[in-house]
């Protein structure tokens, strides 16, 4: 079976809030190379950073977060 | 507020690490054993320390494992006997079939299998079940 592939609009998401890596990291209580991972889509973040990254973008999890084919 | 849990790839990085790293010492003793008693023919009682060491590690991770994971099928009594009596019939003949019956004074060597056995399928049901336990507590919370 092919393993399922998430795309993201975090970087979307955090640049429209003016936000910088650094900052949206310390929000969401993660190191700086996490949210580059996960924006860069080589690393899937648990469902509970996912929450916590929609609301400090202030996006649904829905907008952030998709399978990537479905969209 | 700033969440204070700690980076959650930094704990699965933790994880991997750990456990390769715990492999790869494991895979060193059993060298250094296999080594010392095959290649460099020293007694059992040199490498006994060691291979006591890697038996619990080997034990307490797989265990910890299966326990934490809850994963293990809770196998029925009737069902363990079953497998029990197998087992020990495949092990006990087939020995016996390779090393024959022991002299007298070491006859006592034959009840190995039936005391082997009974432990290792004893610990995997005593795993299976608490692990389940576990597990069902934790959902019914």
């Amino acid at each position: 079976m092919d393993e399922l592939e998430i795309d993201n609009r975090v970087k979307l998401a955090r640049v429209e809030k003016g936000l910088t890596q650094e900052e949206l990291a310390d929000l969401v209580g993660v190191t700086r190379q996490t949210i580059g991972l996960i924006e860069a889509g080589k690393y899937n973040p648990t469902i509970k950073l996912c929450l916590m990254l929609a609301r400090a973008t202030g996006k649904d999890l829905d907008g952030l977060f998709w399978i990537r084919g479905e969209r | 507020m700033k969440p204070k849990n700690l980076d959650e790839r930094s704990v699965q990085l933790n994880g991997q690490v750990s456990f390769w790293v715990l492999m790869l010492t494991q895979i060193a003793l059993a060298g250094w054993i296999v080594i010392n008693r095959y290649v460099l023919g020293k007694p059992m009682q040199e490498t006994g320390a060691i291979a006591a060491i890697l038996g619990f590690s080997m034990a307490a991770y797989w265990g910890l494992r299966a326990y934490l994971s809850g994963a293990l099928p809770v196998i029925s009594w009737r069902r363990m006997l079953v497998i029990y009596i197998l087992v020990v019939a495949v092990i006990f003949f087939a020995t016996l079939l390779i090393q024959g019956v022991p002299p007298v004074e070491r006859r006592y060597e034959m009840a190995y299998p039936f005391a082997g056995v009974a432990v290792v399928l004893g610990v995997y049901m005593l795993v299976a079940y608490l692990g389940k336990r576990r597990m069902d507590t934790l959902i019914s919370e």
